[in-house]
């Protein structure tokens, strides 16, 4: 049986002046997925997050948001309970304490106290911030300001969050620390979609990323189909002896598609088509070739290459 | 804090504002000032008290000299100090602390509410507010009731003072209560007026808090102790809280008391007499009530603005539809009162301010239904799968939310001269009745030029679209007038039938003139509305034939 869709779009097309920045995406996110959105500044990936956020029109299109019609007026507000939007400003109140800021937010999302309070101390732990509740937000840090937002976009318990560009300007020691947040919010059942240029970390979180690219979705797929479609095996492998016993002993192979002499001494790295069992076959014959082999590591191309492979040329 | 919770349990909005301003060192500010006003306010009084042999003064308890006198004689006491009318001193200083009172939270209360707006637009917040599930009015009400709280803390210092006056100079407390009903309706007025005036005026960088207290300064100014004029002018006072003060002065001090300059006998002798169609709106009370009932209707005409522009701050002021209603609802209530009889010059000056007034309301409503760029761009682009572009094209200028506003202008400009047509035949003045309709007429077709100057320059590339077309508008209607006074061409020669104020001209004008210029105006109208039709049809041909045929709009 088919999974229920937390996201479904329809022809989804924002225009600005004349140039579309959202053109006709049809996008489907299942429940309970992290769906990463990729693709070059400028692709759409902030337009289209802002309009399932509802904090933008669409031009043409229609949004649902587990199943029901998402509009921009009044109406639906039980249906705007369930978005969490953390924008990639995150602009907050200065004026404000830690506490204050999230029992205002609380409030705005109609949760009374004593589920308040509990909810609010739950947020607090969650993102790390119990220590600092009754400092003003203008004496925290750019990383703790980035975890005080995404506490206050969690904070009335959403079950689809809208994450732009979440760990932009983090150090890497933040950016850890909201992976690790992101992981825990996972695990509590809600769906994510997040827009990120650290590919690394999407390749962490996603289960299923889109990439975007002039306004359209090229792509999207779940990320184990991604990668069985575009990822190829890697071998690295590295010998004491002389890199040319090696790549003459390679060449034999047919399952070595192409290979690549890497700047280390007698380092090689090749792309490989072959099985499991192949590239065992593989270090067998090496050895027995009598080649000293120091390293013989398997590896997949990483999200990163794959989207560089794609060859989307827009300017970023 | 209890309170604040508790009052946050029903609005969370008014729960941050209050978070955020209710500081010891903000109170302590507040108080301050408060209190050191009120002590101001006291020391100055007690200066203008008479000195001990002095013979006559404001303040004595003899009798005036003359009639035409405003000071009494002094009447000593057996150690030589004049006797102190008190109840007058106290009277004056009611009054005058009524006045600034007013000034203060208004003036003051408009440039806060503005002032927040544009900062948490500029700051990027209001949106997380938007995409809340609270309701619209909930959390504007949290924002009229929580930004000025600082300004509330003021007033509600002075209050006892001004009750402690009021009651001392022997004002009856009903009146009194009267008098803060008006203020309390004025301040949901103008405060709301505020708001909205802050959330369609983010374009203006900043500036748009001291424009919009600057506005309502100048409004102040203009209409306190303005005497009931027997004209629509009168709407103004209608508007204007400090109508009501004369009616708070004891009736032995009438001939004493001025209100700013104002003799207070005068502007109540007039107040008294003040009518709408036959409906006699003089005395305390009815004036109060129908002040607040003004009040009361403007406040549900902007909350209606309000819904709309909150949540979509790209969607024009009102829909088409609303703007029927709103013209019908304007018309009616400053024909009201324009007197059905009267001298000529009274019917001539009746006529000039209704043209005046109908001039402000259709600028008004030239920015409130025209809709931006790329808005008419996407109706021009995607009406064919639209609901309402289903509808037929003429329905869709009429009602249509996206579609240009000429249309609907147009059809509001037919609505109100059908409302001041009827008001022109029945006058009973000797007055000519065609010249009356001839400025009818010009003023609709200039009007209607305007408007399609308005929604061509709105469909411009430039960024500053809107700053263009408000500029550009305001040039054509102030600048003829002004080119024509320094080369001393006066309003009545022929060449004012160009402008917007065609009055004193058309008196001396043929009917011919009058009718071609009408129809040379709307020529002038037509063509940019054909270069309108134009732009907006380059705008809805598909990227693709725009692109094969290497157009750009």
């Amino acid at each position: 049986m088919a999974k229920e869709l937390a996201i479904r779009t329809c022809g989804l097309t924002k225009q600005f002046d004349r140039q579309l920045a959202v053109n006709d995406v049809h996008l489907e996110v299942e429940m309970g997925e992290v769906y990463g959105l990729i693709g070059p500044n400028g692709a759409g990936k902030t337009t289209l997050i802002r309009m399932l956020a509802t904090a933008e029109e669409p031009t043409t299109g229609e949004i649902y948001i587990n199943g029901d019609r998402l509009l921009r007026d009044q109406s639906n507000p039980t249906l705007k309970r369930r978005l969490g939007y953390l924008p990639d400003d995150f602009p907050l109140y200065d004026d404000l304490t830690v506490w204050d800021y999230l029992d205002y937010f609380a409030r705005l999302y109609q949760l009374r106290d004593p589920r308040r309070t509990q909810r609010l101390h739950e947020v607090l732990e969650l993102v790390q911030l119990a220590n600092k509740r009754n400092s003003l937000i203008a004496t925290l840090s750019r990383g703790m300001k980035q975890r005080l937002s995404l506490a206050r976009t969690i904070i009335h318990e959403p079950i689809l969050l809208l994450l732009d560009e979440p760990v932009s300007g983090l150090d890497p020691i933040a950016r850890m620390q909201f992976r690790e947040i992101i992981k825990v919010l996972q695990e509590a059942g809600m769906t994510i979609l997040i827009s990120s240029h650290v590919l690394s970390d999407l390749a962490e979180l996603c289960s299923s990323v889109g990439i975007m690219e002039l306004g359209y979705l090229v792509e999207s797929a779940s990320l184990k189909d991604l990668y069985q479609r575009l990822s190829r095996q890697q071998i690295s492998i590295s010998t004491l002896g002389s890199p040319d016993i090696l790549l003459a002993e390679l060449k034999k192979h047919p399952q070595i598609e192409d290979w690549k002499v890497l700047s280390a001494p007698g380092q090689v790295r090749v792309h490989f088509s072959g099985n499991r069992e192949d590239s065992a076959n593989l270090l067998r014959s090496l050895v027995t070739a009598g080649i000293p082999l120091s390293e013989f590591h398997c590896t997949q191309e990483d999200l990163e290459t794959i989207f560089l492979k794609l060859g989307h040329k827009q300017a970023s | 804090m209890n309170l604040i919770n508790q009052l946050g349990e029903w609005n969370p909005q008014l729960f941050r504002e209050l978070k955020g301003r209710l500081k010891l060192r903000n109170l302590a500010v507040a108080g301050t000032i408060s209190l050191f006003g009120q002590l101001l306010l006291i020391l100055w009084f007690l200066e203008r008290l008479p000195a001990p042999g002095i013979s006559q003064d404001r303040y004595c308890t003899g009798g005036k000299p003359q009639y035409y006198y405003r000071t009494y004689q002094c009447l000593a006491d057996s150690f030589g100090h004049p006797e102190i009318n008190w109840q007058l001193w106290w009277t004056d200083i009611f009054i005058w602390l009524s006045a600034i009172a007013i000034f203060t939270l208004l003036v003051v209360g408009t440039y806060m509410l503005i002032g927040d707006q544009d900062r948490e637009e500029r700051r990027g917040t209001l949106n997380f507010i938007r995409l809340s599930p609270q309701s619209t009015g909930n959390l504007l009400v949290g924002k009229l009731l929580g930004v000025p709280i600082l300004l509330y803390f003021v007033g509600l210092l002075a209050i006892p003072l001004h009750l402690w006056s009021g009651l001392n100079a022997e004002i009856p407390l009903i009146q009194i209560s009267v008098l803060y009903g008006v203020v309390f309706a004025s301040l949901a007025f103008f405060y709301s007026g505020a708001l909205l005036f802050g959330l369609v005026s983010s374009w203006m960088g900043g500036f748009q808090a001291w424009l919009g207290s600057g506005i309502v300064l100048v409004f102040l100014l203009c209409t306190t102790a303005m005497r009931i004029l027997d004209n629509p002018v009168d709407l103004m006072n209608l508007l204007s809280p400090t109508t009501v003060l004369p009616y708070l002065v004891p009736d032995q001090f009438i001939e004493s008391v001025r209100i700013f300059g104002h003799d207070a006998e005068t502007l109540l002798s007039h107040l008294q007499d003040w009518r709408w169609y036959q409906w006699s709106i003089g005395g305390e009370l009815a004036t109060a009530a129908v002040m607040v009932l003004s009040y009361g209707l403007g406040t549900v005409w902007i909350w209606q603005a309000l819904n709309r522009c909150f949540r979509n701050p790209h969607a024009t002021t009102f829909s088409k539809g609303q703007s029927y209603w709103l013209v019908g609802c304007f018309e009616v209530a400053i024909v009201g009162f324009a007197p059905l009889y009267g001298s000529v010059s009274d019917f001539s000056e009746s006529l000039n301010w209704l043209m005046s007034l109908n001039l402000i309301l259709f600028i008004g409503l030239m920015a409130a239904l025209s809709p931006g760029r790329q808005v008419c761009i996407d109706w021009a682009r995607y009406r064919h799968i639209s609901e309402s572009g289903r509808q037929g094209l003429w329905k869709d200028l009429m009602w249509g939310e996206k579609s240009p506003a000429v249309g609907a202008i147009a059809f509001n400009l037919i609505e109100a001269n059908a409302i001041l047509l009827p008001w022109i035949l029945l006058s009973q003045t000797t007055a000519d009745k065609f010249s009356a309709i001839g400025c009818l007429l010009l003023s609709t077709s200039i009007i209607f030029l305007y408007a399609s100057i308005a929604q061509l320059m709105l469909l411009m590339k430039t960024p500053k679209r809107g700053l263009w077309a408000s500029s550009t508008v305001g040039a054509t209607l102030i600048l003829p007038p002004l080119i024509f006074l320094v080369f001393s061409i006066y309003p009545e020669r022929g060449m004012w039938l160009f402008t917007a104020f065609p009055w004193e001209a058309l008196k001396s004008t043929s009917l011919m003139t009058v009718f071609s210029t009408f129809v040379t105006q709307l020529s002038a109208a037509c063509l940019f509305n054909w270069q309108l039709t134009r732009q907006l049809r380059k705008a809805g041909e598909s990227a693709s034939k725009a692109l094969t045929a290497g157009q750009t709009v």
